[in-house]
């Protein structure tokens, strides 16, 4: 039986003093609660169809780490290896087979910041997190009932571990 | 007068009858589905008060 269905009930069943008095006002309340109930699940459900959206964002985003870690440790992305074809990108080149390739344009300046570039790579590793580093942030920070702050929670412990590899 | 003083009232309401015929009565159901929907509105309404800042904070949300 459902409010509505129990308001009309009630409208028959009340009787003397207690009818004149609660007979109108058990099943307006009963009524009004059904009304309010049904916008507030209208609500939620709009609420978890945008929360649902964001998680799918930033699931996406996680996924492009790896791409950006690429981008941005200064690791080469390709070497040469000599011409195949004629390409008049590199035909003028002075680039030998095997050098390395970056997307990152200071290593690419010259040779004295070359040799700079390669002293600063050894004595200053990047400040990257592997992905099984990420994943255990992630697993021990990151809980469900507690949603709202696990994100700050997870950033905060990607932030203090990437700081504990600088200092190390 | 709120749902849940209604209810409160109408625990008070009998008819000659046993707790168990009351409990079945319209009165006794409309009593409990009283503070049964206020609950589930209640828990809506908190759960609207926890996202919504959130939402607004970290994504620009507003509704």
């Amino acid at each position: 039986m459902n409010a509505n269905e129990l308001a009309v009930e009630l409208e028959h069943y009340l009787k003397g003093e207690e009818y004149d008095r609660l007979v109108w006002e058990i099943p307006d309340l009963l009524r009004q609660q059904q009304a309010e109930l049904k916008e507030l699940k209208l609500a939620r459900l709009a609420d978890l169809d945008v929360i649902l959206k964001q998680r799918a964002e930033i699931e996406l985003l996680f996924k492009e780490i790896p791409e950006f870690e690429k981008v941005f440790s200064n690791e080469p992305v390709a070497y040469v290896t000599g011409l195949n074809k004629f390409d008049s990108k590199m035909v003028d080149t002075v680039l030998k087979v095997g050098t390395p390739l970056y997307t990152h344009p200071a290593s690419l300046v010259d040779w004295s910041y070359q040799q700079g570039y390669q002293v600063g790579k050894e004595t200053h590793p990047a400040k990257t997190l592997t992905d099984e580093e990420i994943t255990e942030i992630f697993d021990t920070t990151f809980e469900v009932h507690d949603y709202q702050d696990s994100f700050i929670k997870f950033a905060r412990a990607i932030l203090r571990k990437a700081q504990e590899k600088c200092t190390k | 007068m709120n749902a849940n003083e209604l209810a409160d009232e109408l625990d008070s309401i009998s008819y000659d009858c046993t707790i168990e015929e009351w409990r079945a009565s319209p009165v006794g159901s409309a009593a409990a589905m009283l503070r049964q929907q206020q609950a589930e509105i209640e828990a809506l309404k908190h759960w609207q008060d926890t996202w919504r800042p959130f939402l607004k904070q970290h994504f620009g949300i507003e509704k």
